[in-house]
């Protein structure tokens, strides 16, 4: 079947790892069955020992989680869309858990908390997005007219202690998870990134997150929406020296645009 | 090698995005830096260990403060020295406030007076007073400025064991030790630990557990304030600033 999105993606080690010679903690994927575009981005959490690992485990799961559930027949209705992605939570919780704890007890010397990880899933058939999140990767709409909006934004700074956000697999299932349906007739493009992009993507009035930055995800769009995209451009572009100025942490970025 | 160049030969970039540039997480780090009378001993080279200390910190500064342009741009520094004259704050305009333009500095503005090395080893007090500053820094920052902060870091160099003002062992570490593990038990800053020869291992790794906990085999100053850069990276976790100190033999 001829594919119904065009979409660029980039995932790039940050400096600080960069100069340790250590592998980036973040993870993606991108798949899109039978026109249900899914995409899956994760950020295993820094200082644990074993974060990359959780977050590729937690995308591998997640997409096959999600590629069984809408496989059949993606649902047509806000309730059935919630419904859909509550039971895709649930199950990705059980088996990230269950596969943690595996994990631990074959390698030995870590826990299931060592790959404690966030996770960012969007599910897009138009005119409907779903998307489910645990911490505090970010999600940016387009639709007509180039109008950008935050479905879910990056968490609030105030009030919270500095760098805290949920993680799999110790975030409570239903209280921890941000679970979004929308419904964008009008949807040209999606985009989903970990937080080592949003102080680069995203405006803040103060400690509140306002809006996703016009700008930016302009011209990152228009790198989707070339004649003829350049695969490397988001990762040559994640790697610049541009970004490492402006951001010392793992950073990954995918964007998604209706053909 | 100036760590933080990685990225400069990279010319090969798309076509320019204009980033959100005006966002800040402010990140608060206090570096805590043992001048008690050990520091003024001479070395086998025959170089006193200040001298030495002060001939690298003037060549470690300007580094700083060309990071603090870069990647460091978010990063604010207070220096505390607890050895001569006790515990004092030695960044900024040396008082120990959290207020703007009191102890703290971005790191683009980072400058050190000469340290003077002698007295007691006030390593306690030393510590508790960084705790202090740093809270009170992320809630005026928070509250006043209304700006995202990040989690503050604590980087702590020693040669002694702690003590009182008047140079008594004491035990006062222990209480210490307990509020440092319920600070990171909720994730409300971070400790990294340097010792150099002479240190007091035991005190060491309870204030910064095992894990941030880097025993030195020598006083190699241009290394410590090279791994104290390292350390003060937002990104950095304790397995990485061990990779830098003991190689990758250690795995």
């Amino acid at each position: 079947m001829t594919a119904r999105w065009s979409v660029l993606a980039g995932s790039v080690a940050g400096g600080a790892h960069a100069r340790a010679g250590v592998s980036g903690q973040d993870a993606y994927a991108v798949r899109e069955v039978d026109g249900v575009l899914l995409l899956v981005v994760a950020d295993g959490a820094g200082g644990r020992r074993c974060a990359a690992v959780g977050a590729s485990l937690v995308v591998a799961l997640a997409t096959q989680v999600l590629v069984a559930l809408v496989r059949d027949r993606p649902p047509g209705t806000a309730v059935a869309w919630s419904a859909l992605l509550d039971a895709a939570r649930d199950q990705l919780f059980r088996r990230f858990r269950r596969a943690a704890r595996a994990l631990a007890r074959a390698a030995g010397g870590f826990r299931p908390e060592d790959l404690a990880t966030t996770v960012t899933v969007v599910v897009a058939h138009p005119p409907w997005v779903g998307v489910l999140a645990v911490g505090d990767g970010v999600v940016v709409v387009r639709t007509d007219g180039g109008d950008l909006a935050l479905l879910a934004a990056p968490p609030d700074a105030a009030g919270r202690p500095p760098g805290a956000t949920a993680l799999l697999p110790t975030a409570r299932a239903e209280a921890d998870t941000r679970r979004l349906v929308a419904r964008l007739p009008d949807l040209t493009g999606l985009a989903v990134c970990t937080d080592g992009l949003d102080s680069l993507l995203v405006e803040y009035d103060g400690t509140r997150p306002s809006r996703p930055g016009a700008a930016a995800f302009g011209q990152l769009f228009a790198l989707v929406e070339a004649a003829d995209p350049d695969p490397t451009a988001l990762t040559r572009l994640l790697c610049g020296r541009r970004v490492g100025a402006l951001t010392d942490d793992d950073r990954t970025l995918v964007l998604a645009v209706p053909r | 090698m100036n760590p933080f160049a990685l990225f400069e030969d990279d010319t090969d970039e798309p076509d320019e995005i204009d980033f959100v540039t005006d966002t800040h997480r402010r990140r608060f780090v206090a570096l805590l830096i043992d001048t008690s009378r050990s520091m003024a001993a001479t070395q086998s080279n025959g170089v006193v260990a200040i001298d030495a200390l002060n001939r690298e910190l003037a060549r470690w500064l300007p580094t700083v403060r060309a990071e603090g342009r870069g990647p460091l741009r978010d990063v604010e520094f207070v220096v505390v020295t607890f050895g001569a004259g006790g515990v004092g704050v030695v960044s900024g305009d040396g008082t120990p406030s959290a207020e703007d333009g009191g102890a703290f500095v971005p790191a683009s503005r980072l400058e050190l007076a000469p340290l003077v090395a002698g007295g007691a080893t006030p390593m306690v007090e030393a510590v508790e007073l960084a705790l202090t500053l740093v809270e009170q820094r992320r809630r005026h920052v928070q509250t006043v400025h209304a700006q995202q902060t990040g989690g503050p870091r604590l980087i702590l160099v020693s040669d002694g064991a702690p003590t009182d003002a008047e140079g008594n062992p004491t035990d006062d570490w222990r209480p210490l030790a307990r509020r440092l593990e319920q600070w990171r038990s909720t994730g409300r800053m971070r400790l990294f630990a340097f010792g150099v020869p002479g240190v007091d291992d035991e005190v060491m790794r309870a204030l910064a557990t095992p894990s941030g906990y880097f025993p030195l085999a020598d006083l190699d100053l241009r290394k410590l304030l090279d791994l104290i850069l390292v350390a003060t990276s937002e990104h950095v976790d304790f397995e990485q600033v061990r990779s830098q100190v003991y190689g990758d033999e250690f795995w």
